[in-house]
């Protein structure tokens, strides 16, 4: 097994860098925006990541570990297996973001990273502390392992694939030539992903390949027609990192505290961001329906009848 | 050099290196937003809240970075606050609020909001601030321990 180094860490520096950069370009062209306290925030956040995976970061592998005993292939580490897994990764990856998007319980976690009122490179590394801690691994992450792949090239190619997701965090790139743009996560693509427009609502989940999006029916292509709100529904009031961390987990808490069923216990922990059981509260759905119906366009589906999507 | 030291001196370089984008970001002197009008800040719900439409009840704090209105129809309180060069916004509902305190011009209002749990407004003159106070107070709900009490104290009696 060759000793593969991580990734991340040593991609901090050029983060910071590139980050002082973004922040200069926009200082000069006024084309990104930055706040202190926001950036600040975003930052600690990042920090938080690190540290947590380093503290927490057992728990995956020790389960990783655990599944590749029942692993079907034995995969060599030669160079295309790494190709091969880092495409893979990737379509894993859709989907496991699309369901932190529409599982509360994940959401939780992820909701983080979309906090920042901001769409900036600091953006990108505004990121969870208590991700291992969701169990998405187990769900989602042991397929590849399953399959043969060596968790340790999984783990590489990932924070190759968390790399390549740090760049698309910004307003200074407007579109990239169209080849570019159909095939792979762009900053335009992503933008669309971190707006709360609710026609942008739940679209773009892609990490790498914007493929993923197109092919299940979630891609949205930005319009210069609309003025892009970045956050969440219900934006924060606060830059305090340990609200930013727990702010959904303690909603959770709460709702689960007053649920009056077994029902509204599962409803509040693994439905849609937004669920309520008298619906008097807003899901993606319904907040894309009412925007449709104000537009007078037509209404798909029921917007209870939709898979579950996320709201604040 | 270990692996151990290797991360500490990571973790140490980005520690120094946040700390110093911070400072440069606050050197930079960035553009804060100020709510210079009634409809600048409306503009704010409308964008934010679907659907709402600020009502005639409406007022803008003396620094210019918070807005209170209460909804056409008078169903939910809007709160526009200035934060950086954006803004925090909420649609408030009967029971959102925790309690409203008033002291001259200044007027505190707590929420059941994890994260927006207390704003204050100065609200300028003190009888803008005692009709905002009278408002917000409609939007208050007791703690469900006092509404306990109230209710055993009701059977008492």
């Amino acid at each position: 097994m060759p000793n593969l180094p991580d990734p991340i860490l040593w991609a901090i520096p050029g983060f910071i860098l590139l980050v002082i950069a973004e922040m200069i370009y926009g200082r000069l062209t006024g084309k990104t925006r930055f706040e202190p306290r926001d950036t600040a925030a975003s930052l600690v956040m990042g920090l938080g990541n690190t540290v947590s995976g380093l503290v927490l970061g057992g728990i995956v592998v020790a389960w990783f570990v655990f599944v590749e005993q029942f692993a079907l292939f034995d995969i060599s580490w030669a160079w295309y297996w790494f190709v091969i897994a880092f495409v893979l990764d990737d379509f894993v990856y859709y989907w496991s973001h699309r369901w932190a998007h529409t599982v509360r319980w994940w959401w939780a976690d992820h909701v983080v990273h979309h906090s920042s009122q901001h769409y900036n490179l600091s953006t990108a590394l505004r990121q969870p502390w208590l991700n291992p801690l969701t169990l998405k691994f187990i769900v989602l992450g042991s397929w590849l392992v399953l399959i043969g792949f060596p968790p340790a090239m999984i783990a590489f190619v990932a924070a190759l694939n968390l790399i390549y997701q740090f760049w698309i965090h910004t307003e200074a790139i407007k579109r990239l030539p169209a080849p570019i743009e159909w095939l792979m996560n762009t900053p335009s693509h992503h933008r669309v992903h971190h707006a709360t427009n609710p026609r942008y609502l739940d679209r773009n989940y892609a990490g790498v390949f914007i493929i993923w999006d197109r092919l299940f029916g979630t891609f949205e292509a930005e319009t210069d027609m609309e003025e892009i709100r970045y956050g969440i529904v219900r934006n924060l009031g606060t830059h305090n990192p340990l609200t930013i961390c727990l702010h959904e987990w303690w909603g959770i808490l709460k709702d689960v505290k007053s649920a009056r069923s077994l029902r509204e216990v599962l409803g509040y922990w693994l439905g849609p961001p937004g669920w309520s059981p008298d619906g008097s509260r807003e899901t993606s759905a319904t907040l894309k329906a009412r925007w449709m119906e104000e537009q007078g366009l037509t209404v798909p589906r029921k917007p209870d009848a939709q898979p579950p999507v996320a709201a604040e | 050099m270990n692996d151990g030291m290797t991360y500490a001196l990571a973790l140490m370089g980005a520690g120094f290196g946040i700390g110093l984008i911070v400072l440069l970001n606050i050197a930079m002197g960035w553009t804060r937003l100020r709510l210079d009008t009634e409809d600048k800040a409306r503009r704010f719900l409308k964008r934010d809240v679907m659907g709402f439409e600020a009502g005639d009840e409406q007022a803008l704090t003396t620094d210019r970075c918070g807005f209170i209105c209460l909804e056409a129809g008078g169903e939910r309180l809007g709160l526009v606050l200035a934060r950086g060069d954006n803004a925090v916004v909420r649609a408030l509902r009967a029971g959102d609020v925790r309690r409203v305190d008033r002291q001259g011009a200044t007027l505190t209002i707590a929420l059941y909001d994890y994260t927006l749990p207390r704003v204050v407004l100065e609200l300028g003159r003190d009888g803008q601030s005692q009709a905002w106070a009278e408002r917000v107070e409609t939007f208050v709900r007791a703690p469900k321990r006092a509404l306990k009490e109230e209710a055993r104290h009701a059977e008492s009696a």
